[in-house]
């Protein structure tokens, strides 16, 4: 009787065991995380994803594809997103963002580590779920920084082209009336233009503030607009520590596993059952301060111990 | 694209521009604006074109100008040892620094290629790379040191036996205005160096460093092997001097690029090298080395680039022995001079289905590489002169197979002296399993062809002599290496690399019998060793914030001879431990210590662990443009020698106890 007993007992608790087991196969979500190419910040960015994603249930299944900076190829990978029929897919970086949503989709897409978004045309319509996370830094906390650091400078000059970086420009002219501010904004069509508008710009600003925008920095431009900055000693808030290691006073730059988290808290919300259009579109949420006091020297900007101590990165 | 896209990323980062890379990037932009925010590691050396360092077919450590300032480094000896598997030793004549438990007596760093912007550093006669302030470039002028440990010689052809090193000077745009400072130190250290940079538009900039250094060096200087009233008790006074001269230039014009320098290094040798009589200042040796090199560099399709260059060097070697003392001295005077042309035509081919392939060609010509050794008023011992001339041919393709996915293969032949051939095979896998970790596969050949020296330095003086070797073959290596990099939370970086490597014919001073009845001992060059070698290597490097960083670095290498003994000068443990970090009062911390394990000298004595650390401290004034640096070496006083060669009496030399340096900089 016993033995009988314990024969029931144990078919019931395997029975169990095997019906949560193909229960929990059947909602494990597979998720694909399409990357545009495996430099640094990417791959930081991606590996917190694909940590964040695992460590809290339902743990999907992940599959990531790699573009590795090409859009030759991607129709393949497309192919190998679709038959994996993903519950959500993730692009990272722009490349990616845009060759997926080439394609019409009908699951939820989230995208990471993209830069002006909306000027990409990365928004969400009637047809498509969308939402991100942005590498858009709000003007608001550039120019607050702008403030602490430059009290006196009044004027901010830009330089960027229109078709290019034209939304992003009345964004910060707006930000920048609200601060009591003033923008002055620059148009360049081609690179080669660049030093000479700038030289131009620099006579009526008392800061320049970079955008990231080609065909404003390119490889050429791009060491001599920063020294034509220091020749005339107006301080240039950079695009990234690089520029500051190369001699900008400041940049703010963001910290790429927090935009992976975010990216994935926002996955995470979806797969839950939240809709897509009602996850927002998000900013970088922790923002890393880089300076050069060796500039900052030059250029006669005195730059307060409190204001170190937030830098991650200073070059003296 | 894909490669074009890593292009730009190169060319953001500042370290690689030319002007067709920016018609190619251009397009990259528009679908990967990011990419502008991004600032990659790049490596130029490890396949002669920029490439991420995660993807280059070697285990590379880049030096940058921030470490160099920040930890104090004065010589690129000094730098190189906080690279894993490099130690460092000094007879206080030359630096030398020994790679993977390997570094033998009366070896001029001639297995290791130095480059400058991809030049050619090594002299032609003795192979020589300058490691310490032989080295023509200030450190204050270099951006940063690409180290690319492994045989380079499928690529570079001879010497590039175990490391590559490729110093990236500044340019007149990343290092713009006059940059003066004054330095001093311990034992009368006196030292001026400018650095002046210019940008002219978009299309040229400029260059130039020049120093001096007046260095008294320690004044007394004791010796135990010389303790006896006839030699000064084992006491060198004031014989421990050097001066030192420099001067460098870099310029570009558009595609167009010209680099050049020249430099004097005068060491007194308070040791008694060479039998010479002890305590004598007057024994010194010059080195003196120049080069001139101009560059072309030309995009003539989307997917093809060339590159040319052209360039003329020199070297002057001048040693002043002095023997015996009153009536019976002698001064004998050792001596070196050369002088060589040469150039390189490469080409760069973004071939379909993901293949880079590079192809070159390199040749020098040297007219007159002289030797010579005589007693001033007296006889001449040796009167050498030859002319020679090397050429190499060589091929690489880098094959991106799938993305996670790369393989390298590339072979390169060399032919020396007229008579020597050799074919340098490289392969390499480089294998991304996951997104953070990366595994090398590596292999590689490379030889060095016997120099100057060891072929035709012959002479026969009391009895003694040396015999020529004009049929020396080339020492070959090859080396096999298993590297797992793998980047952790937060932009920490964690690297492992197992390696196995087999010399042959490794060319050594080999006592023969003596060629007459005049002669009493007789020695020659010969191929009459080899060696072999296991060993591990272990390297974090952990961003901090505000600046600060750890780096720290462990190798175990078993090196052995022939027959299992243990290499003289080769330690099995080294250690390093770097600590970057800002203080109040908006001081700069860096603080190194390095850590070398016991090693025997050349008769088998044991040398003691050495453990050296430095401090460095820096302080950008209140004053604008004002900077204060200083430094103290060895600050724990810890007393340690490093082996020498069998032309010194003593089997070690002691170095330096504790030392200072204070620097002040100006940047106008």
């Amino acid at each position: 009787m016993r033995f009988e007993r314990t024969c029931v007992a144990a078919t019931l608790a395997v029975g169990v065991m095997m019906w949560a087991a193909v229960t929990a196969a059947a909602i494990a979500p597979t998720v694909a995380i399409v990357k545009s190419s495996s430099v640094g910040p990417f791959e930081e960015a991606t590996s917190t994803i694909v940590d964040a994603l695992r460590k809290k249930p339902p743990e999907p299944e992940l599959l990531v594809f790699d573009l590795k900076g090409s859009s030759e190829g991607a129709a393949a990978i497309l192919t190998q997103v679709r038959q994996a029929d993903p519950r959500l897919i993730v692009t990272v970086g722009s490349l990616a963002t845009s060759v997926v949503l080439h394609e019409k989709w009908s699951v939820p897409i989230v995208f990471s580590m993209v830069l002006f978004p909306e000027m990409s045309g990365f928004v969400p319509t009637a047809e498509r779920a969308l939402t991100g996370s942005s590498l858009d830094i709000p003007p608001e906390r550039s120019l607050e920084l702008l403030r602490r650091l430059l009290p006196a400078a009044k004027r901010i000059g830009v330089l960027y082209n229109p078709t290019e970086t034209g939304r992003v420009v009345e964004k910060i002219r707006a930000a920048a009336a609200k601060a009591g501010l003033q923008l002055e904004a620059k148009v360049v069509e081609q690179s080669a233009d660049a030093v000479s508008a700038l030289e131009q710009l620099m006579a009526n600003v008392d800061v320049v503030w970079a955008l990231a925008d080609s065909h404003v920095f390119t490889p050429q431009t791009t060491p001599a607009l920063i020294l034509s900055t220091l020749r005339q000693r107006i301080p240039l808030f950079g695009l990234s520590p690089g520029q500051v290691r190369s001699g900008a006073l400041l940049a703010l730059s963001c910290d790429y596993a927090d935009i992976g988290r975010q990216t994935a808290e926002q996955v995470q919300r979806i797969l839950a059952g939240t809709n897509a259009a009602e996850v927002p579109v998000t900013v970088p949420r922790k923002l890393l301060l880089s300076l050069n006091l060796r500039s900052a020297d030059h250029l006669g900007v005195r730059v307060d111990a409190g204001l170190v101590g937030e830098a991650a990165e200073v070059i003296r | 694209m894909r490669i074009r896209i890593i292009r730009a990323v190169l060319c953001l980062a500042g370290w690689w521009c030319d002007a067709a890379a920016a018609s190619a990037s251009d397009a990259a932009y528009a679908t990967a604006p990011e990419l502008l925010l991004f600032d990659e590691a790049v490596v130029t050396a490890a396949s002669k074109h920029p490439q991420l360092v995660s993807e280059a077919p070697s285990s590379v450590t880049i030096i940058t100008q921030d470490d160099i300032r920040r930890f104090g480094y004065r010589t690129l000896a000094e730098a190189l040892q906080s690279v894993p598997g490099f130690y460092g030793s000094y007879d206080r004549n030359y630096d030398y620094v020994g790679v993977r438990g390997f570094l033998r007596p009366g070896d001029y760093n001639d297995r290791i290629l130095l480059l400058v912007n991809g030049h050619t550093y090594n002299n032609d006669i003795y192979q020589q790379a300058h490691l310490g302030n032989d080295f023509g470039i200030d450190l204050e002028a270099v951006e940063r040191i690409e180290v690319i440990p492994g045989p380079g010689s499928a690529l570079y052809g001879g010497n590039a036996m175990f490391a590559v090193i490729n110093v990236i000077t500044a340019t007149g745009t990343e290092l713009p205005g006059i940059r003066p400072l004054v330095e001093t130190g311990s034992f009368g250290r006196k030292r001026g160096q400018v650095t002046a940079g210019r940008q002219f538009g978009e299309q040229a900039d400029l260059f130039a460093s020049g120093s001096v250094l007046d260095l008294d060096g320690q004044h007394s200087l004791y010796y135990p092997e010389y303790d006896s009233p006839e030699t000064h008790n084992g006491s060198a006074i004031d014989a421990d001097a050097q001066r030192v001269l420099k001067l460098y230039v870099r310029g570009r014009y558009g595609e167009w690029a010209l680099q050049g320098g020249a430099n004097r290094y005068e060491k007194h040798l308070p040791t008694g090298v060479y039998d010479t009589t002890f305590n004598d200042p007057r024994t010194k040796t010059v080195d003196e080395r120049w080069f001139s090199e101009l560059a072309y560099t030309r995009d003539v399709s989307p997917s093809v680039s060339l590159a040319g260059r052209a360039f003329y060097d020199g070297m002057r070697y001048d040693g002043t022995y002095i023997y015996g003392s009153g009536e019976d001295e002698t001064k004998n005077k050792d001596t070196a001079d050369s002088h060589w042309v040469g150039g390189e035509l490469r080409a760069a081919w973004y071939a379909p289905y993901d293949n880079q392939v590079t192809v070159g060609t390199e040749y020098t010509y040297h007219p007159a590489a002289d030797q010579g050794n005589f007693d001033i008023g007296g006889d001449t011992y040796l009167d050498e002169d030859h002319s020679f001339s090397t050429i190499g041919v060589y091929a690489q393709d880098e094959w991106q197979v799938v993305p996670t996915l790369a393989l390298v293969g590339g072979v390169r032949y060399d032919r020396f002296y007229d008579r020597l051939d050799r074919f340098s095979p490289r392969a390499a896998a480089v294998w991304s399993p996951t997104e953070q970790t990366r595994i090398k596969l590596l292999y590689g050949s490379a030889f060095r062809p016997p120099n100057q020296q060891e072929q035709y330095y012959a002479y026969d003086a009391e009895g003694i002599a040396n015999l020529a070797n004009s049929d020396l073959k080339s020492e070959v290596i090859d080396t096999y290496e298993v590297a797992l990099e793998h980047q952790l939370p937060r932009g920490a970086r964690a690297r492992a690399s197992f390696y196995h490597y087999e010399i042959n014919d490794l060319i050594e001073q080999t006592e023969v019998p003596p060629p007459n009845d005049s002669v009493v001992s007789a020695v020659q060059y010969q191929n009459s060793a080899s060696a072999r070698a296991n060993g591990v290597e272990l390297q974090l490097r952990v961003p901090l914030p505000r600046s600060a960083s750890l780096h720290s670095a462990y190798a175990f290498q078993d090196a052995q001879a022939a027959g299992g003994a243990r290499l003289s000068n080769s330690p099995k443990h080294l250690g390093t431990l770097g600590l970057l970090l800002p203080l109040p009062a908006e001081i700069d911390a860096g603080l190194e210590v390095r850590v070398v394990g016991p090693r025997r000298t050349r008769s088998g004595e044991r040398v003691d662990t050495a453990v050296v650390p430095n401090l460095t401290l820096n302080r950008h004034t209140p004053i604008r443009g004002l900077d204060v640096s200083a430094s103290v070496y060895n600050f724990l006083n810890q007393s340690y020698s490093d082996p020498v060669g069998s032309e010194f009496l003593q089997e070690k030399i002691e170095q330096d106890c504790i030392t200072f340096r204070v620097q002040v900089m100006y940047a106008f």
